[in-house]
C-alpha cells in the first residue's frame, strides 16, 4: 500500500502525486537518459579535437615511416662511402646524403625507429616507477610520505640533462641503456601527480563509502584508486615520450648519443652546425623538422587525452 | 610570516644538502673518479688505490659527502687536473658571461610571454590566438638548438644581420654587455623556448583568473576593461608564473649548455661541455651541484616571492 | 510612485559551442522606487541571467536579442559599452553569492570597497578611501577603520558579505541587484545579512531585485514576487497574495514541496515528477507542461501568454486556486507499527555513543608536521538512539555534526569515548569480525557527484557492498540489486550506466540505494538533500520517510535546515560548537525550545510564509573558533542570556521534558526536578 503512494493514489479534490495526465510508466526517479559510456564519451570528446586527430595521424606516420619505410625503401646504412657524401637531394637520394654517404631519408628512417622506441621504453619506465612510488608516499601519507617526497624534490632539483649527460659518457650507449638512464631519472613528475591524485581520491565520498562498507586497503587500492588516477597517468605518458625524445636528441646533438652503427635524430644533427654553414641544409631541416613534428603530436594528443578525460568526469 | 620563511630556508638547506650527497654518491657509484681525471684512463689499478688514498678517496661515501660538502660551503670546489686549476677559479671565471644570457634571457622570456598571454586569454579563439598557440607549441616542442640553427640559418646565413657565432674577442662578461648584436641569436635561442613553456602557463593562469567570481564583480563596478585586466587579472594571474620561475631555473641551465656550445659562447655551459669530453669530473660535479642548489635557491627565492605577493598565505 | 526599473519582453540567448541556449525569454517586470521584487526560480530557471543582462554582463557567448531595460526610463539595451560601465555600480549594483571567489583575493577590503567610487565619483585616492570607510560603517563592519587595510581571507564568510554589500552601495546605486545574497551562509548569519539589507534599503530607498531559489527569504521582505521557470516568469504576483492565492500550478507545487517547521510528519509532500526541460532548444506549449498535473493537449501545443488583473498575473491555461490543501499520508494507519527490529541487549538502545571526542591536529612543518593545535570538531557527545527511530541532527556549518555522522559509521575513529551497537563496541573489533559489524552502519552523504565513483557502473557500485560482505551468489546479487532499485524508484537499464548519466536527484537514490544493499540497522544521512533543487528535494524525503516506514530501519539524519531534519526524525539533536546543547522530540524542540541557541535557530529560519513575523536577528557575531572554543558554555559569546556563571562552568544536559534534555545555566523553560538531575 505504502508504495502506491507518488503512483496512484488519488486523493479528492488536488491532483494526485503523479498525475493521470503523465505516463505513471516511468519510475519514480524518472528515466535515465541513454548516453554514450564513459570511455566512449571520452573517445568521442578525443576525436573531436581536430588537433588531436592531426597528431595521432602524424604519431601513425612516423611509426610506419620508420618500421615498415626501410622496408621498401632500401638503403646502404653500414658501409660508408666517402665520394658520395654530402650529395644534394636527387632522385637517387630524395633527401641527398650525409657526409659519410648514408642516405638521408633511409638514415631517418632509422633514426626515426631508435626514438620512438626510447620515448616508449623511457616513458613506461618512468611511469612504473613513478607510480608506484606515489602510490605508495600518497598511501603511506605522514613522515614516509615527507621523506618521500623531499627525495623527489632533491631529484627534481637536479638538472636532468647534467645528470643524463654525465651517465651518458660512462655507459656505452645503446638503445637500452639509455633509455634506462632516461627512464630512471624522469620518474619524478609522475609520482608527484599519482600522489596528488591518491590524495584527493583518499578524501572523496565514495573512498569513505567503501571503507564504511568494509572494504580493504587492496580493493580500495585495486578497484577505486587506480582505475581512478588511471587518466593522469595515461596523459602523463605522451608528454613523457616527448620529452625523453628530446632529451635524447640533446645527448646526440651534443655528441653523447647512440654509438654506431645505431642511428639516431639527435646524433645526426651532432654535426648540425658544420652543415649548415657549409650550406648542406637538407642534413638539418628535413631531420629536425621531423623531430619537431612528433614531439609535437605526443604533445597534441597528450593535451587533447586530458581535455577528454577530464569531459568523462564532468557532471553533463 | 618570518616563522614561515625560515621553515623554507631549512627545508631548502636539508634538500641542498640532500642534492649534494645524491650527485656526490651518483657519480661515485658509476665510477667517475678524479683519479682517472688526474692520472689519465691509462693508469693502472695501484696508482689510482695510492692517489685515492693520498687524496681521500678511499674514506667511506659519508665522510667523503661531508668533506665535499663542508668544501663547499667554504667555496672549494676541488681541482681540475685536466686544466691544472681549481674548478672554484673556472667556474668564477665564466660565471658572468653566462650569468647575463640566462639574465636577459630569462627577463626577455617573461616580458614577452606575459602580455602574450594574458592577450591570448582576453581574445581566445580568435585568429590571433590561434596563430600564438601554434606558434608557442611549436616552440615548446622544439629542442633548442633547433631554434638556434634555425636562427642561425635565417639571420646569420641568409640575412647577415647576426653573426653565426660570437666572435673570440668578447672574452670578459663586460664585453659580451657591451657587444649586443653578437648576444642576439643566443639570447633569443634561450628565450625563446622559455617564452613557450612561460607563455602556456600564463595564458592558462590568466584563463583560470578570467573565469573568477571577482573578475565579474570588477566589471559590476563599472570598471573599464583595461583596469579590470591591470588591477584584477594580472596580479592573481602571474602568482604562478612565480613558482614556475623559479622551477624553470633547470631548464635554463641546460639551455646554457646548448646555446653556448652551439653559438661558442665562453660560459659555465661551454665549461661543462669541455669538461664531459675530457672526462673532467671535480668540474662535472662541481657545476652538477651547483646546478642544483641554484635550484633550490631559485625555488625558496620564488617560495618566499609568492609568500610577499600572495597574502593568503602570509598566515601561515 | 516612480518607476525605478522596468524590465519588457527580454530575450537573453547563450551560444555554446553546439547549441544556443535560450536562457531568459520575454520577461517583464517593474520594479517601483523603494520596492523591493523577489525573482524566484530554481536553479537553471534563468533568475541569475535575468540579474546579469539588467548589467550587461552575461558570460561568453550571451547576449540580450531583444527586449528593453529602463532605469527610471532612461534605455540600456543598445548603450555602448563605455556609456553602460558609467551605469553599473553606479546607477545599478549587484551582490554576488559567493564572497569568498567574488572578492579579490589580492587587494585590500579599503581598496576595494574605493574601488567603484574612483572610477564614477572621479575621487581622489583620500576621498575614495573617506567614502569607503563610510560605506563599511553603514554595512556594520566592526572596526571598519582597522579593517580596511585587511585581505578578504581574514574575515569571515558573513563579514566578507558584509564588504561585498558596501562595494555595491559604495555609489549609492538606484537600484540593488542581490544575486543568492545569502545562500552560502549559516542560517544565524543569514538572518543578520538579511535584516542588514532591509534596514539599508528603507534607509537609502533603494529599489531591489533580490534573486533566490529560498522562498523563505523572499517571504517576508519583498513586495512582490516574480516566479521564474525554464527562462519565462510563470506568475507575478503581490508577495501575500503569491503565497495564499497562487495561481500557477508551479508555483503552487513549489510551495507544497517545501517542508515547513509546521509540516505534518504523516503527510507526504508534494512533488514534482521529472526534470525541468533542456532549453536548447525549449520545448513549445508550456514550458512546465511535462510536469504539471493538470496539463492538457493545449498545454503542449500553445504557449499560455501572461495574463490576470491586479498586478497578479500568470502563464496558464489552466490555472489553480491557491495552496494544496491535502496531502496523502505517509505513515500506515493506526496500530499497523513498523517491522519490529529485535535487540539484541534485551530494551537497551539499539546505537548508543558515549561522551564520543574528535580532535582534528593542526600540524606545522615541512618534514616532521608537528601537531600545534587542534580542531575540536566533537567535544564528548553522548546520543542514543532507539530501533525503528529517527534522530536528527542540526546544527551550523562547523559544529560538529558531520564528524559525528562520520564516528557513528567508523568513517573516523574516535580520540575518546565509545560507539555501541547493540551493546557492543564494534570499532574495537578487528578484521573480519569488524567487516562484519560494519555491514550494520550504513552512511548516505551529501554529494551526490563526489559519493559515487565515477569509474564504476551503477551494477558494480551497488555490488560492491555485497561483494565486500560476501553475501549471495551472483544471481542473488543481481536479484537484490533488481529490488533495490525499484524500493528508491530507479528503472532497471540504470545498472548498465555510469554516474554522470544520472540526474542529481537520482544519484541520490543510488546512494541510498547503496546504503540499503546490506540492510543495515542504521543509516547515517549526512545533509541528503541539501544539494538538490525544491522540487527534487521533496521526491527524496518522499522516499526516504517512506522507507523509514516501510523497512523500519533506524536512521540520523545530519543537516543544516531544522525544517528537513523535523521532518524526518523522532527526535532532534541541536549541536554547537562540537557540543550537543538540546535534544528532544521535534515539538520539544520547536515549540518549548529550552536552550537560547535553538531558540534563535528556530527564530531566524526563514520561513516560506510571509503572514509570520519574523523576530529580531536573535543572534549576533559570528561563530568563534573550534581551535580554541570558549570556556564554560561554549554559546556564551553570542547569547542574550549569558552571565559570569557561563564562563566559568560547563553546563550539564538537564531534563525539562521526558527524553527533553538541553545544557543550559539559564534555560527558557523550567527544567524537572530543578534541584538534581544526575547525568
Amino acid at each position: 500500500m505504502l508504495a502506491e503512494i507518488g503512483a496512484q493514489q488519488m486523493v479528492e479534490g488536488i491532483p494526485p502525486l503523479g498525475s493521470p495526465n503523465i505516463p505513471t510508466t516511468a519510475p519514480e526517479g524518472g528515466d535515465v537518459q541513454i548516453l554514450a559510456s564513459g570511455w566512449r564519451l571520452a573517445l568521442r570528446e578525443f576525436f573531436s579535437n581536430r588537433l588531436a586527430i592531426v597528431g595521432l595521424g602524424v604519431l601513425v606516420f612516423f611509426v610506419v615511416f620508420s618500421f615498415a619505410g626501410p622496408l621498401f625503401y632500401h638503403t646502404n646504412q653500414s658501409l660508408t662511402n666517402p665520394l658520395t657524401g654530402d650529395l644534394a637531394p636527387s632522385w637517387g637520394h630524395v633527401v641527398g646524403t650525409d657526409d659519410n654517404g648514408f642516405d638521408e631519408l633511409g638514415r631517418m628512417m632509422a633514426g626515426g625507429q631508435t626514438a620512438l622506441e626510447i620515448g616508449f621504453f623511457a616513458a613506461f619506465m618512468a611511469t612504473v616507477i613513478g607510480t608506484l612510488y606515489g602510490a605508495l608516499s600518497g598511501l603511506a601519507g605522514g613522515i614516509v610520505d615527507a621523506v618521500l617526497m623531499r627525495f623527489v624534490d632533491i631529484l627534481l632539483s637536479i638538472p636532468l640533462l647534467f645528470i643524463v649527460l654525465v651517465l651518458a659518457t660512462r655507459y656505452s650507449a645503446t638503445v637500452v641503456s639509455q633509455s634506462l638512464i632516461i627512464g630512471l631519472f624522469s620518474w619524478q613528475i609522475p609520482a608527484r601527480l599519482v600522489r596528488g591524485e591518491v590524495l584527493t581520491l583518499r578524501e572523496r565520498d565514495f573512498v569513505a563509502a567503501t571503507r564504511i562498507m568494509g572494504g580493504t586497503q587492496t580493493r580500495l587500492i585495486i578497484r577505486h584508486l587506480i582505475p581512478n588516477a588511471l587518466s593522469v597517468v595515461i596523459v602523463n605518458i605522451t608528454f613523457l615520450i616527448a620529452d625523453s625524445i628530446l632529451l635524447i636528441a640533446y645527448l646526440g646533438f651534443l655528441g653523447f648519443g647512440l654509438s654506431y652503427p645505431i642511428a639516431s635524430w639527435g646524433d645526426m644533427l651532432g654535426n648540425a652546425q658544420n652543415a649548415v654553414t657549409s650550406g648542406y641544409w637538407w642534413l638539418v631541416f628535413p631531420v629536425g623538422g621531423c623531430l619537431v613534428l612528433v614531439v609535437m603530436a605526443c604533445n597534441l594528443v597528450g593535451d587533447a587525452l586530458r581535455d577528454a578525460f577530464d569531459v568523462r568526469l564532468r557532471r553533463r | 610570516m618570518t616563522g614561515y620563511i625560515v621553515r623554507r630556508c631549512i627545508a631548502a638547506l636539508i634538500i641542498a644538502i640532500g642534492v649534494t650527497a645524491v650527485v656526490y654518491a651518483l657519480l661515485a657509484f658509476t665510477g667517475g673518479s678524479p683519479a682517472v681525471a688526474a692520472l689519465g684512463t691509462h693508469a693502472n689499478r695501484y696508482t689510482i688505490a695510492a692517489w685515492n688514498k693520498t687524496h681521500g678517496y678511499d674514506r667511506p661515501l659519508v665522510v667523503q659527502i661531508a668533506s665535499y660538502i663542508s668544501n663547499l660551503v667554504q667555496f672549494k670546489f676541488g681541482y681540475s687536473y685536466k686544466q691544472g686549476q681549481s674548478v672554484g677559479a673556472l667556474l668564477n671565471e665564466n660565471a658572468g658571461r653566462t650569468a647575463y644570457l640566462s639574465g636577459t634571457a630569462l627577463v626577455l622570456a617573461l616580458l614577452i610571454a606575459i602580455p602574450l598571454g594574458i592577450a591570448q586569454a582576453v581574445k581566445r579563439n580568435s585568429p590571433g590566438d590561434y596563430i600564438a598557440t601554434t606558434a608557442t607549441f611549436t616552440l615548446y616542442s622544439m629542442p633548442s638548438f633547433f631554434l638556434g640553427l634555425i636562427l642561425i640559418q635565417i639571420f646569420a646565413l641568409d640575412l647577415h644581420v647576426f653573426p653565426a657565432l660570437v666572435s673570440d674577442n668578447v672574452t670578459t662578461t663586460w664585453e659580451a654587455v657591451t657587444h649586443p648584436m653578437q648576444l642576439t641569436l643566443p639570447i633569443v635561442t634561450l628565450a625563446g623556448l622559455t617564452v613557450a613553456g612561460f607563455s602556456r602557463y600564463m595564458r592558462s593562469s590568466a584563463l583560470d583568473v578570467l573565469a573568477q567570481d571577482y573578475i565579474r564583480l570588477a566589471r559590476a563596478k563599472g570598471l573599464a576593461e583595461r583596469f579590470v585586466l591591470t588591477r584584477h587579472l594580472l596580479r592573481n594571474a602571474c602568482l604562478p608564473i612565480i613558482t614556475l620561475v623559479g622551477l624553470s631555473i633547470p631548464g635554463l641551465l641546460a639551455g646554457n649548455i646548448i646555446t653556448e656550445g652551439l653559438f661558442n659562447y665562453p660560459g659555465l655551459g661551454l665549461l661543462f661541455f669541455d669538461s664531459l669530453q675530457n672526462l673532467d669530473y671535480p668540474v662535472l660535479l662541481a657545476y652538477t651541484v651547483i646546478g642544483g642548489v641554484l635550484t633550490v635557491i631559485g625555488n625558496l627565492i620564488a617560495d618566499i616571492a609568492v609568500t610577499v605577493a600572495d597574502p593568503r598565505i602570509r598566515v601561515g | 510612485m516612480t518607476v525605478a526599473l522596468e524590465v519588457k519582453n527580454l530575450s537573453t540567448q547563450i551560444r555554446l559551442s553546439r547549441s544556443v541556449v535560450e536562457a531568459v525569454g520575454n520577461v517583464d517586470f517593474q520594479i517601483d522606487a523603494g520596492e523591493t521584487l523577489g525573482l524566484v526560480g530554481e536553479s537553471g530557471s534563468g533568475k541569475s541571467m535575468t540579474g546579469l543582462s539588467l548589467l550587461g554582463l552575461l558570460p561568453n557567448g550571451g547576449h540580450i536579442i531583444e527586449g528593453s531595460i529602463r532605469i527610471q526610463g532612461r534605455e540600456l539595451v543598445g548603450l555602448s559599452e563605455r556609456e553602460l560601465r558609467a551605469t553599473r555600480g553606479n546607477e545599478i549594483a549587484m551582490i554576488f553569492q559567493d564572497s569568498q571567489s567574488s572578492l579579490n583575493p589580492t587587494m585590500t577590503i579599503g581598496e576595494q570597497v574605493a574601488e567603484p567610487v574612483r572610477v564614477h565619483r572621479e575621487a581622489s585616492k583620500q576621498e575614495a578611501r573617506d567614502r569607503a570607510l563610510e560605506v563599511l560603517e553603514l554595512v556594520g563592519l566592526p572596526q571598519p577603520r582597522e579593517r580596511l587595510g585587511s585581505y578578504p581571507h581574514e574575515l569571515s564568510g558573513g563579514l566578507r558579505q558584509r564588504v561585498m554589500i558596501a562595494i555595491a552601495l559604495a555609489c549609492e546605486p538606484k537600484i540593488l541587484i542581490a544575486d543568492e545574497p545569502t545562500t552560502a551562509l549559516d542560517v544565524t548569519i543569514q538572518a543578520q545579512i538579511l535584516a542588514l539589507l532591509d534596514d539599508l534599503e528603507e534607509r537609502l530607498g533603494m529599489s531591489t531585485l533580490l534573486i533566490t531559489h529560498d522562498m523563505g527569504v523572499v517571504a517576508g521582505r519583498t513586495d512582490r514576487i516574480n516566479v521564474m521557470y525554464a527562462g519565462r516568469i510563470v506568475e507575478t504576483a503581490p508577495t501575500g497574495r503569491l503565497f495564499t492565492a497562487m495561481r500557477h500550478p508551479y508555483t503552487q507545487a513549489l510551495l507544497g514541496s517545501i517542508p515547513g517547521l509546521e509540516q505534518d510528519r504523516s503527510k507526504a509532500l508534494y512533488t514534482i515528477p521529472g526534470l525541468p526541460p533542456d532549453l536548447a532548444p525549449p520545448p513549445s506549449g508550456c514550458r512546465f507542461a511535462a510536469r504539471c498535473a493538470y496539463a492538457t493537449e493545449q498545454c503542449r501545443e500553445e504557449e499560455p501568454p501572461l495574463t490576470g488583473s491586479d498586478g497578479h498575473l500568470f502563464a496558464c491555461w489552466h490555472p489553480v486556486d491557491g495552496p494544496i490543501e491535502r496531502l496523502p499520508t505517509i505513515v500506515p494507519p493506526e496500530g499497523a507499527t513498523p517491522p519490529a527490529v529485535a535487540s539484541a541487549n534485551g530494551g537497551g538502545h539499539l546505537l548508543e555513543l558515549k561522551d564520543l571526542v574528535r580532535e582534528y591536529p593542526v600540524t606545522a612543518g615541512i618534514i616532521l608536521k608537528r601537531k600545534v593545535d587542534s580542531i575540536k570538531a566533537v567535544s564528548g557527545v553522548t546520543l542514543h538512539v532507539d530501533a525503528g527511530e529517527t534522530l536528527g541532527l542540526v546544527g551550523e556549518s562547523g559544529c560538529g555534526k558531520t564528524t559525528l555522522g562520520k564516528l557513528i559509521v567508523g568513517g573516523e575513529k574516535a580520540d575518546a569515548g565509545t560507539v555501541e551497537l547493540e551493546g557492543k563496541r564494534i570499532f574495537e573489533l578487528r578484521g573480519r569480525t569488524l567487516r562484519r559489524a560494519r555491514r550494520d552502519l550504513q552512511m548516505m552523504f551529501q554529494d551526490p557527484y563526489a559519493s559515487l565513483d565515477p569509474r564504476m557502473r551503477v551494477h558494480a557500485i551497488l555490488r560492491e557492498p555485497l561483494e565486500i560482505q560476501k553475501i549471495g551468489s551472483r544471481a542473488e546479487q543481481d536479484e537484490m540489486i533488481a529490488n533495490v532499485l525499484r524500493e528508491v524508484g530507479l528503472p532497471q537499464n540504470a545498472v548498465e550506466r555510469y554516474p554522470h548519466e544520472f540526474s542529481g536527484g537520482q544519484r541520490q537514490r543510488i546512494g541510498l540505494a547503496r546504503t540499503l544493499m546490506l540492510d543495515p540497522k542504521v543509516i547515517v544521512a549526512d545533509e541528503p538533500v541539501s544539494a538538490l533543487d525544491v522540487s527534487i528535494r521533496s521526491q527524496i524525503l518522499n522516499l526516504m520517510r517512506r522507507l523509514q516506514a516501510e523497512r523500519g530501519t533506524s536512521s540520523v539524519v545530519i543537516s543544516h535546515d531544522l525544517a528537513v531534519v523535523k521532518y524526518l526524525a523522532d527526535r532532534i539533536g541541536v549541536m554547537y560548537l562540537g557540543k550537543l546543547v538540546e535534544l528532544g522530540t521535534g515539538d520539544d524542540i520547536y515549540r518549548r525550545a529550552a536552550h537560547p541557541y535553538t531558540d534563535a535557530l528556530i527564530k531566524t529560519i526563514p520561513v516560506p510564509d510571509p503572514a509570520v513575523k519574523r523576530a529580531d536577528v536573535a543572534i549576533r557575531g559570528e561563530l568563534p573558533s573550534p581551535r580554541n572554543p570558549p570556556s564554560g558554555c561554549r554559546f556564551r559569546t553570542r547569547c542574550p542570556r549569558a552571565q559570569d556563571l557561563c564562563a566559568e562552568q560547563e553546563p550539564v544536559l538537564r531534563e525539562f521534558d521526558p527524553g527533553h534534555v538541553a545544557a543550559c545555566h539559564f534555560p527558557l523553560q523550567t527544567p524537572l526536578a530543578a534541584a538534581d538531575t544526575p547525568s
